[in-house]
């Protein structure tokens, strides 16, 4: 009897061990846009042109991608199809050039709201926020409340002290509160300014500010579905690139 | 054969004086990305003007990722002289044209006896008259046309001067001297900049009647030149903007009899009635604080015209202050309700920003605040007990307006250097060329003034007082001084005040 009771036990522990460390290959592209503009002074590498993005739209919806928001990677299956389009550090441009395409188009974005910049000038206002949150089409995501400002070196020196990693956590928790303010509901997801983390930092917003996602900008895809609970790398969109060699990228890293 | 001479003669002289074409008298500082830019009058003082495209958009200098600097076509081409020639006709000499054609947009421009033609979009190389080969297009942003500056310039006849540390570009048309109006660092002259309250060093928070004449130089006496006494003084080039005993706001011109009741109407030319706690121009726009409650009321801002009137406020604000950093203009102001919550406003914008300032538990530093003053990385407030604060920063308030405040860098002076109570200040003012924060109190039957520097960090008396120091006004003229004028006994004084490694003396002594 005993025997038995430990063979099964054993099996049970396999069978366990086996669903858990089992992770799903899904290969989802976190694209990275900043800004969306239609002056052609201001284009530049991390500006781009609203036909740009508009034939980045129209390119993935016509080989059949999945635009997606980060709140849906947990129950993303199969790895071929779905792509995330994110932007960073919320200009009032993603409103008023990139909404429009996402609504012509029925694609979704995310999109990463500096706090200390809602309602200033060139950034996104409450309303848009609040408009586009309830649109389904746009994600909105938490960029921190002023972390944006120092230098990412001295970030990241924050980061590796426990002392100003609390002041790091006030600083998203604030952030939060503001967009709850604003949409009703707490962001899912966010963007660390620079792509810059550290392990405890990324430990506390998972656990004490229930995010559920973290993009950082290394360069990369999210291969499995265990990525999802790590900060995820992103592929940067940049001016003049067309949507076929962003395409091209994304292949190299599969 | 006379009658040929005679036309070919005539022909000539035609094509010389088109290629000598005078422009207006036309200058222009400005900075990318800002809607404003400072001109001079014909009283060769400075005011600031809107830049407006022709359908009347607020528009501004672009600056492109090849650092070529862009302003709106009409704009730029008025600027330098040229007249827009109507569609369908030759160009004459002086012109330029934006014509949409079958084919493409292309922008014309007749000039110097050349014509040159490019169509939207598509680049093009110019000397920008320093030698240097530029490239730059004209471009549809937003249905408005822009072209490079230093292009208009080099066919014109014009120059732009570039002054690498303000980010200001002048541009000066064909018939103008440089020399006239800009200094070695390509940056405006100094005597040609009296449209600034920042030399008057927050004078709406004084009664001073004093005001810095537009020779830069003289301080004088409105009181003199005013039927009633006048406070809340400040200036648009040689056009003075105070208020009366009654606080209504008046305007006059700097040494002329004309004083008069300065009117406002809104957007939809209803009429405004003001009665104002404190006035300031600043950025061809006049602030004040509409008098509703004691000291407080509604934040306001209009024309120099007393048009466009409008409250920046529903809520009710006291000690509005000016603050220039970075050539880039700053108001402040305190919320009445809190009286623990001052606001920083980017006059470049108008985004308004509620200043966080906490301890490391993140519990407001700030509290019953009476009157304060803002400096660079210093914070100085009396509370209703009187109490003088500093607060010491790690940035500036226009950088970070959420700081935390260390508790060494929170600073509560009980006593003087004397070691006398400090809890009767009579005067607070801010020197914000050399940051030094000025006080004058009352203490154990003497007064003095005392002064505080980031480098001493501690309170130094500057001077004692028989009698009452109960208020303190400064100016900084062309010369590099500080004037300290001082109300003592009902009368004023004045020095000269010099700075020497954080410490500040009386030149005169």
């Amino acid at each position: 009897m005993k025997k038995i009771i430990s063979f099964l036990s054993v099996i049970a522990a396999m069978i366990i061990i086996g669903t858990v460390s089992y992770a799903a290959t899904i290969n989802v592209p976190i694209l990275c846009y900043h800004s969306v503009s239609t002056n052609p002074l201001a284009l530049e590498n991390y500006t781009i042109s609203k036909s740009e993005f508009e034939d980045d739209v129209r390119y993935f919806k016509n080989k059949g991608y999945n635009l997606i928001t980060p709140v849906e990677l947990p129950y993303v299956s199969g790895d071929y199809g779905n792509i995330i389009l994110s932007f960073d550090d919320g200009y009032e441009d993603f409103y008023k050039n990139v909404f429009p395409i996402l609504k012509e188009y029925n694609a979704k974005a995310v999109v990463y709201v500096i706090g200390s910049k809602i309602d200033k000038t060139n950034y996104l206002k409450s309303w848009q926020i609040k408009e586009m949150d309830q649109s389904g089409l746009v994600e909105i995501g938490n960029h921190t409340d002023i972390l944006h400002s120092p230098p990412k070196d001295v970030l990241i020196s924050w980061y590796n002290d426990s002392f100003m990693l609390n002041e790091a956590i006030y600083d998203i928790g604030k952030c939060n509160q503001r967009l709850y303010d604003i949409i009703g509901h707490y962001p899912q997801s966010i963007s660390y300014p620079y792509g810059a983390y550290s392990e405890s930092l990324e430990r506390l917003v998972k656990d004490e500010l229930m995010f559920l996602t973290s993009v950082t900008t290394k360069h990369g895809i999210v291969t499995s579905s265990s990525d999802v609970y790590s900060p995820m790398n992103r592929i940067y969109r940049i001016h003049g690139d067309t949507p076929k060699v962003v395409e091209q990228r994304i292949y190299n890293l599969k | 054969m006379k009658f040929k001479i005679a036309a070919v003669i005539f022909l000539l002289g035609l094509c010389v004086s088109g290629i000598h074409a005078m422009a207006k008298d036309a200058f222009l500082c400005m900075r990318p990305e800002e809607n404003v830019a400072v001109t001079i009058d014909e009283n060769k003082n400075c005011v600031f003007t809107e830049m407006r495209a022709s359908n009347g958009a607020l528009v501004s200098p672009q600056l492109s990722k090849e650092g070529v600097t862009y302003l709106p076509l009409r704009y730029i081409c008025e600027a330098a002289g040229l007249t827009e020639a109507p569609a369908g006709v030759d160009m004459p000499e002086g012109s330029f044209r934006y014509n949409p054609l079958p084919d493409g947009q292309y922008v014309e421009i007749r000039s110097g006896g050349q014509y040159y033609v490019h169509k939207l979009g598509d680049y093009f190389s110019y000397d920008d008259g320093s030698g240097v080969i530029k490239t730059g297009r004209a471009v549809n942003v937003d249905g408005t046309v822009y072209i490079p500056m230093g292009y208009i310039a080099k066919l014109t006849n014009g120059q732009v001067f570039y002054n690498d540390k303000w980010k200001k570009i002048s541009f000066l048309s064909g018939s103008l001297n440089h020399d006239d109006y800009l200094d070695a660092e390509n940056d405006l002259r100094f005597d040609r900049r009296m449209y600034m309250e920042y030399e008057f060093y927050s004078n709406n928070l004084t009664g001073s009647t004093m005001y810095l004449a537009t020779d830069g130089l003289d301080i004088r006496d409105l009181k003199d030149e005013t039927a009633q006494k006048p406070r809340s003084i400040s200036r648009s080039g040689n056009r003075l903007y105070y208020l009366n005993e009654a606080g209504t706001v008046m305007t006059k011109t700097e040494r002329q009899p004309d004083e008069a009741v300065m009117q406002f109407y809104d957007e939809n030319g209803n009429g405004a009635s003001i009665n104002a706690v404190t006035v300031f121009v600043c950025r061809n726009k006049i602030y004040g604080i509409q008098a509703e409650s004691g000291n407080s009321g509604r934040l306001f801002q209009a024309n120099l015209d007393g048009t466009q009137f409008v409250y920046l406020t529903n809520d009710y604000v006291y000690n509005l202050i000016m603050r220039k950093r970075d050539e880039v203009y700053y108001l402040y102001y305190c919320e009445a309700a809190t009286k623990a919550t001052i606001h920083m406003i980017d006059t470049r914008t108008m985004d308004n920003y509620t200043i966080e300032l906490t301890n490391y538990s993140h519990v407001n530093v700030l509290d019953k605040i009476k009157q304060f003053v803002v400096g660079d990385r210093i914070v100085a407030t009396i509370d209703e007990a009187g109490t003088l604060r500093v607060f010491r920063l790690d940035d500036c308030l226009e950088d970070f307006e959420i700081q935390r405040v260390w508790d060494e860098n929170y600073l509560t002076f009980w006593t003087t250097p004397e070691g006398y109570e400090l809890n009767n200040i009579t005067a607070m003012n801010f020197d914000y060329t050399n940051n030094v924060l000025y006080i004058s109190a009352t203490t154990e039957g003497f007064s003095a003034s005392y002064y505080y520097t980031l480098q001493n960090n501690c309170l130094k008396r500057l001077e004692t007082s028989d009698y009452p120091i109960t208020d303190v006004a400064l100016f900084k003229n062309l010369g590099d001084w500080t004037f300290h004028v001082k109300i003592v006994n009902g009368g004023w004084q004045m020095n000269h005040l010099a700075y020497y490694d954080g410490n500040v003396v009386f030149e005169d002594e």
